[in-house]
């Protein structure tokens, strides 16, 4: 019997293959965005891995401290702790070209046997045609064949870069193979002489790692231990993978994003695989009906439409997965490339790297996503009364009914959804915490056939009196068939929901940005070197930094020196601040705390101000003590302020610069804040600084205005991704609806040959199915709107609120949603062009007799 | 005074091509001239309906030449064939094909709103059709309301909605009891003398023939009208055979 079923649906594929082909096409639209994520993933954590591990050399031990470094005195100890074989230290700089081309330095003791770096660079791949000069000349530089060759380097040829000392020139005496290490970032990678670095960024002493090669006969996490023991806190000792999860970490962000657009995506495929299974089951009403007279069971029927859900799911991953490859090549470059705006880890990436369990899962999730899509066409096949289906083919299917118990199942999901997110807690992981959103599209899901049908009765007056009978014809049709209805409108809903979400995110943490950038980066001038925004690679030094308080009409200048620290094992913000000039600026920059009873206490580094999300995460209330690990001995003080900050989703600390130069030894500045005398002149002011700094660093001066939007663009380039997901939806969206009204259009064949045999114009029928696309979307868009609300809370309130403990004033995205409305309509209207010019093309003599 | 041509077909055949290709109409020549009644009689599969879908412009012969009103439909644009078959001829189908959304009332309008006249004046003009047939109290049921008969009733509205010149209906007591098709032919009849309007009726049903002027046969694709005496035998044998 099974031979004779799978004959059945053999024929019935060929028979309509429009149908089996649209169906296909939503299962590989499903599994292409999964695998495409899933690839890039994988090539994302591939290639930052691989970049720490290059770097790394042989170590089996890194030793690191923040961005700050650490000192070098500490080598010594490294050394002389049981188990170390070799201690390599090592600096990492990175310099700009004229071009903006960036280029990762890294300093290493040249005169050492570099025991564990030269294996970087085998021997064999690099060519320094005097090395002495290499050595003894402290402008020496040697940089991959790739750099030299893209900036047209040779022997002896001078480079100019950038750099915090001001513009320096470097010779090239040294090339390497883009191999390895030389492959590193693209082949943007040179090495210097660690002394000569040292002198030339103003770090004499101090290094960003020590790469530590454990004795052969001893156990790696023993050193580590050992090596604990005798370094002082706030010094991270850990393997070379360990630094690359962190790395893995600081672009977890857009990875997840990416994640929720896959799965968006996988969700949409679902409607498209369910409307398709159930206009398929809707059309062969009667041959099922055959088939269950012949004495076929009813579970063997709902085997028969499971099956090639089946066959067509594994068909359709497997499409899905080549076509998922060439996307996984578009997504790893918008992650890195979000990596690189937000954090500046800029990483090399080339092919997708496929793994064996992405393949595995991908045709899994296209199975199981074609077996959900088909379950209950299948059933509502299964439940086919032969006798009705052979005596009425008129009646074929049964249509959902909006009862009450529907509606209440609908609400209580949304419900329990919004009150689960509401007592939702940050550790119960991601994946639960989505599963609150999904209960909640799930009640909207099950609403849909009456929002529909409420839909339907409000535009079907309308229509009846201002567009015409096609237009209530079109309207009628989209009403009479709820659950089809359902699937198009269900896909359009989580696209727009999506859209909505997303929009609601960035600008309530934009507006949230700016309330703090009024608040408390309010100065008249803000001064940088760097346009990464949380990546400071380059700083001011003090002296450069004092000219512009220099400089004419210039009150007063504030220092402040960004960068991190481990706390609790997690990364955090350190923001060190010249604390009465800040206090002074921004009397109202405290949430909690009184600015004018602890200025002088800040000021005179009795204390610590930290953000929201610090104290929410880390259980901090105000008046209590912080420890703090600084590479010269853990720092304690009391909380005297907590404020809304939003420079790390972990948390921010606060502390007075002098403080910060005592315990961490770095006097660098990132930011210089200017305030100007009353009547100074504004760009006499701002062409004092560029000029004052000019020649020594990169400046940016940005007043005010400037620099708000400055941020604010920032914010928009790192959420470039979430608007391409935006896109990405609405096409995802209207795809399933060129889907839907193609299918119901070979359903309709019958009804569209009446409309033209009583005297229909081809250009009646297409217009009534655009019109009953836009009829669609408009529910689409209506729903949409109450589940992008719902989304945009669940969003906002979990990953802002719970996850990174930001307390974010929720934004209703009224351009984004009064610009993508009208485009969802004017695509939805152009999605149904072909299917329309179907319609009005169909035989009619063929169409009347049409079962 | 002659009656003016309302269907010719000249020379006129159908084939469909396909794996066993299928001629349904062979070298088919008659006219059929205004306020006739004419019943088309054959066989399943002899090539009935497709004679009406010829008639009505809904397929294209093979060979030959159909003409309504003495217009070659060969020579219409498909826009030219549509406002013809709109405004002149009238379909009625054995399936009825209502559209199951639309109540009678709208139904029976649908033709003169799909010329693009105003709904209050197409609904007036729908609701006297809706009383000719007997039905003026279904006119907001919709079809799955209501019994057969009276959707063939609302589907004979439908088709005279438009005042055509030529109703063509294809089996239309085909899915009904003998009461509800005495009644749908009955309606046919009056139509037919009360306005004027052609009717060629394609039917299985010997009695129903009997009430038409003409009656063609088909056969294989070969049509070919019978004489009045060779009607008058086959009504006999039919009778006797009832009895």
């Amino acid at each position: 019997m099974i031979g004779g079923l799978a004959l059945v649906s053999r024929k019935q594929w060929r028979r309509n293959k429009t149908r089996t082909i649209l169906t296909l096409g939503g299962i590989v639209i499903g599994v292409a965005a999964y695998f495409a994520v899933a690839a890039a993933n994988v090539t994302l954590n591939d290639s930052l891995r691989s970049t720490v591990e290059q770097i790394a050399g042989k170590a089996d031990i890194q030793i690191t401290s923040g961005e700050s470094g650490f000192p070098e005195e500490l080598l010594n100890s490294v050394r002389r702790t049981e188990g170390v074989r070799v201690a390599e230290p090592a600096l990492e700089i990175v310099g700009t070209t004229g071009d903006d081309a960036r280029l990762l330095i890294v300093g290493l003791d040249t005169t050492s046997d570099l025991e564990i770096h030269k294996g970087l660079v085998p021997d064999t791949n690099v060519s320094i045609e005097n090395p002495l000069a290499f050595i003894n000349k402290p402008d020496s530089i040697a940089v991959s064949r790739t750099f030299a060759e893209s900036n047209g380097l040779s022997e002896g040829d001078s480079l100019v870069l950038m750099t915090q000392a001001g513009k320096k020139s470097f010779t090239v005496r040294g090339f390497f193979k883009p191999t390895g290490f030389g492959a590193v970032f693209g082949g943007s990678v040179a090495v210097m002489d660690i002394v000569s670095l040292q002198q030339i960024f103003d770090r004499e002493n101090s290094v960003d790692r020590i790469d530590v090669l454990s004795a052969e006969n001893s156990d790696t996490d023993t050193v580590i231990a050992a090596l604990r023991k005798v370094l002082p806190e706030g010094i991270n000792v850990q393997r070379p993978e360990q630094r690359g999860e962190q790395l893995e970490k600081s672009v977890s962000g857009v990875r997840v994003a990416l994640g929720l657009m896959s799965f968006l995506a996988l969700v949409i495929s679902v409607f498209i695989i369910f409307n398709s299974f159930y206009i398929s089951v809707s059309q062969r009403w009667k041959e099922i009906g055959i088939l269950r007279a012949l004495g076929v069971e009813s579970y063997k029927i709902q085997l028969l439409i499971l099956g090639e859900a089946i066959v067509l799911g594994t068909l359709g991953s497997v499409l899905g997965i080549a076509a998922g490859y060439l996307l996984a090549i578009g997504a790893a470059w918008i992650m890195s490339t979000a990596a690189a705006v937000g954090y500046g880890a800029v990483s090399s990436t080339g092919l997708p790297v496929i793994e064996a369990r992405s393949l595995a899962t991908a045709v899994l999730l296209g199975i199981i996503a074609s077996i959900i899509g088909a379950w209950l066409p299948a059933r509502t096949a299964s439940a086919v009364d032969p006798a009705i289906a052979l005596r009425d083919i008129e009646n074929r299917t049964k249509e959902v009914r909006m009862g009450w118990t529907r509606t209440l199942v609908g609400i209580g999901m949304i419900a329990l959804g919004l009150v689960l997110t509401w007592f939702a807690d940050a550790s119960v992981g991601t994946s639960i915490q989505l599963s609150y959103w999904f209960l909640i599209m799930l009640g909207m899901v099950i609403l849909l056939p009456g929002f529909i049908k409420l839909g339907s009765m409000i535009m079907r007056p309308f229509a009846n009196r201002f567009l015409g009978i096609e237009a209530v014809i079109a309207i009628d049709s989209m009403a009479r068939t709820p659950r089809r209805t359902s699937a198009t409108v269900g896909a359009l809903m989580i696209g727009l929901a999506f859209v909505i979400a997303n929009g609601a995110v960035i600008q309530s943490q934009k507006s949230a940005l700016s309330g703090t950038l009024d608040r408390s980066v309010n100065a008249d001038f803000l001064v940088t070197n760097s346009t990464q925004i949380r990546s400071q690679t380059y700083h001011f030094t003090e002296d450069v930094a004092d000219r512009v308080g220099k400089v004419p009409g210039v009150k007063r200048a504030e220092y402040l020196r960004v960068t991190s620290l481990e706390h609790n094992r997690e990364n955090v913000a350190l923001l060190a601040h010249d604390m009465e000039g800040w206090l002074t600026r921004s009397p109202n920059a405290l949430d909690e705390g009184d600015t004018s009873r602890v200025k002088s206490k800040m000021s005179a580094g009795e204390g610590f101000f930290v953000s929201q999300n610090f104290a929410f995460r880390f259980g901090i209330r105000l008046g209590d003590e912080l420890t703090l690990e600084s590479p010269n001995g853990p720092l304690k003080r009391k909380v005297l302020g907590i404020l809304e900050y939003y420079q790390s989703e972990i948390g921010t600390v606060f502390i007075e610069r002098s403080l910060f130069k005592t315990y961490w030894k770095d006097s660098g500045v990132d930011y210089i804040f200017v305030t100007a005398d009353r009547n100074a002149d504004p760009s006499s002011i701002k062409e004092g600084i560029e000029k004052a700094v000019a020649g020594n660093q990169q400046v940016f001066v940005y007043s005010h205005a400037e620099y708000r939007q400055w941020v604010l663009g920032l914010i928009d380039r790192f959420f470039t991704l979430g608007y391409a997901q935006m896109v990405i939806a609405v096409l995802i969206g209207a795809l399933s609806l060129v889907n839907t009204m193609i299918i119901s259009i070979s359903e309709r064949k019958r009804e569209i040959s009446i409309l033209r045999a009583v005297g229909g114009f081809r250009g009646q029928i297409r217009r009534m199915i655009v019109y009953e696309a836009m009829a669609v979307s408009l529910i689409g868009i209506a729903t949409g709107l109450v589940a992008g609300i719902l989304s945009a809370y669940c969003t906002l309130y979990i990953s802002v609120v719970v996850v990174a403990g930001y307390r974010l004033p929720f934004e209703f995205p009224y351009m984004l949603v009064l610009i993508s409305f009208p485009v969802v309509l004017l695509i939805s209207a152009l999605a149904s062009i072909v299917p329309a010019n179907r319609a009005a093309s169909l035989n009619i003599a063929d169409g009347i007799v049409y079962e | 005074m002659n009656k003016q041509s309302i269907v010719e077909f000249e020379s006129v055949s159908k084939n469909f091509e396909g794996a066993h290709g299928v001629t349904a109409v062979r070298d088919a020549t008659f006219e059929i001239r205004e306020g006739q009644t004419v019943a088309i009689m054959g066989p399943s599969g002899s090539g009935k309906s497709t004679i009406l879908n010829l008639a009505a412009g809904l397929d294209n012969p093979t060979s030959g030449s159909v003409y309504v009103q003495g217009r070659d439909l060969s020579e219409l644009s498909d826009n030219q064939l549509t406002r013809l078959r709109r405004d002149k001829i009238g379909l009625i189908f054995q399936s009825f094909n209502l559209l199951n959304t639309l109540t009678a009332l709208e139904n029976v309008s649908l033709p003169l709103r799909l010329r693009g006249i105003a709904k209050t004046e197409a609904e007036e003009r729908a609701k006297s059709l809706l009383d000719l047939v007997g039905l003026n109290d279904r006119s907001d049921h919709l079809p799955d309301e209501i019994s057969g008969g009276e959707r063939q009733r609302v589907a004979i509205a439908r088709a005279m909605v438009a005042e055509p010149v030529l109703l063509l209906a294809d089996e239309p007591t085909g899915n009904l009891d003998s009461e509800a098709g005495e009644k749908v032919l009955r309606i046919l009849k009056d139509l037919n003398s009360e306005f004027g309007t052609t009717v060629i009726l394609v039917t299985h049903d010997r009695s129903a023939a009997e009430n038409c002027n003409r009656v063609f046969e088909i056969v294989d694709g070969i049509i070919s009208e019978e004489s009045n005496d060779r009607r008058a035998g086959a009504s006999l044998t039919e009778a006797m055979a009832t009895e």
